[in-house]
C-alpha cells in the first residue's frame, strides 16, 4: 500500500518525478508544516502559500536530498521553518537572516539531520517533550522567539527587555541543555532526564 | 542555525567551520536535530484540498 511507503522510498520517487509520491509526502507532512507555518507567520493564507513554496522545493531538491541521505521530515520541517520566518521578517521590513550555517550558498549543509538520526529522534520524541518542559522559562522564551519567531538577539533582548549579554547566555545555555539531554535521548550520552 | 547572531558573528562563525571543524560540525548536527525537534512541536492543522490542487498546478507551471 502506498501509505505504508517510509518518507525515503516516496522521495526516490519524487526525484523520479512522480507526482504520486509527492501527493502521499504532501498528505503525510503538511498538517504538521502548515501548523508551524501558521504559528510563524500569523496568517493562514501566508501559510499555505508558503506550504506550497517549502513542497516545490522538496520536488526541486529530491535528488540531492536523496543522494545524500538526508532525512525528508526534518529538512521538510527546517526548510519550513527557515522559510517562514524569512518570510515574516521580510513582510515586517526586516533583514534576513543568515541561515547558511556553514554550508556555500545553494548547498544542502552538511549537518542536515540524516535518516538514522531523524526517525531515532522520532521515536523518542515523547521523551524530548519532557525534556523542553525542563528548561527555565526564560530560556525557553528565548529559545521561541529564535526558532519560531525568528528573532536575532538583540530583537529578543529588545522584546523581553533584558540585556542583549543575558539573552546571548539564555540562549547558549537552552541550546546547550538541549543537546546535552538530545545526546542523552538518542542514547550517545548518559544523563538523568 | 536559529540565524539569530549578528551578520558579522555568522561570518566569523561560517568562516571557521568552512575550515572543517569537526567539533563544530557536530554542534551543528544536534542544534540542527534541536531546531527540528522545536519545528515539530505545534499542533496539526489539514490544509483544504485546494491548497494540494494549487501546489500541483503550479508544479506543472514550472514555477517550482
Amino acid at each position: 500500500m502506498e501509505s505504508e511507503q517510509s518518507a525515503e522510498d516516496l522521495l526516490v520517487r519524487v526525484a523520479e518525478r512522480s507526482e504520486c509520491a509527492l501527493g502521499i509526502l504532501y498528505e503525510r507532512f503538511a498538517p504538521g508544516l502548515l501548523a508551524l507555518l501558521h504559528r510563524i507567520l500569523g496568517e493562514r493564507k501566508d501559510a499555505e502559500l508558503a506550504l506550497q513554496d517549502v513542497f516545490l522545493r522538496l520536488w526541486n531538491q529530491a535528488a540531492r536530498l536523496n543522494r545524500e541521505g538526508i532525512s525528508v521530515s526534518a529538512w521538510l520541517a527546517i526548510t519550513a521553518r527557515n522559510l517562514g520566518v524569512q518570510r515574516l521578517r521580510s513582510g515586517n521590513g526586516l533583514e534576513p537572516l543568515p541561515l547558511g550555517g556553514g554550508a556555500a550558498p545553494g548547498k544542502i549543509p552538511a549537518w542536515y539531520p540524516r535518516v538514522a538520526q531523524a526517525a531515532l529522534l522520532e521515536q523518542r520524541s515523547e521523551l524530548l517533550k519532557k525534556v523542553i518542559k525542563q528548561l527555565p522559562p526564560h530560556q525557553r522564551q528565548a529559545l521561541e522567539l529564535a526558532v519560531l519567531d525568528g528573532c536575532t538577539e538583540a530583537e529578543i533582548a529588545l522584546k523581553l527587555e533584558e540585556p542583549l549579554g543575558r539573552v546571548k547566555t539564555e540562549l547558549r545555555a537552552a541550546m546547550s541543555f538541549l543537546r546535552h539531554r538530545l545526546r542523552a535521548v538518542m542514547g550517545t550520552w548518559a544523563a538523568n532526564i | 542555525m536559529l540565524g539569530s547572531l549578528s551578520t558579522e558573528e555568522h561570518a566569523s562563525v561560517q568562516a571557521h567551520v568552512e575550515r572543517g571543524c569537526a567539533y563544530c560540525q557536530d554542534q551543528l548536527r544536534e542544534a540542527a536535530l534541536t531546531v527540528y525537534f522545536l519545528s515539530r512541536m505545534p499542533r496539526t492543522e489539514r490544509p483544504d484540498a485546494k491548497q494540494k490542487f494549487a501546489l500541483f498546478q503550479r508544479l506543472r507551471k514550472g514555477k517550482g
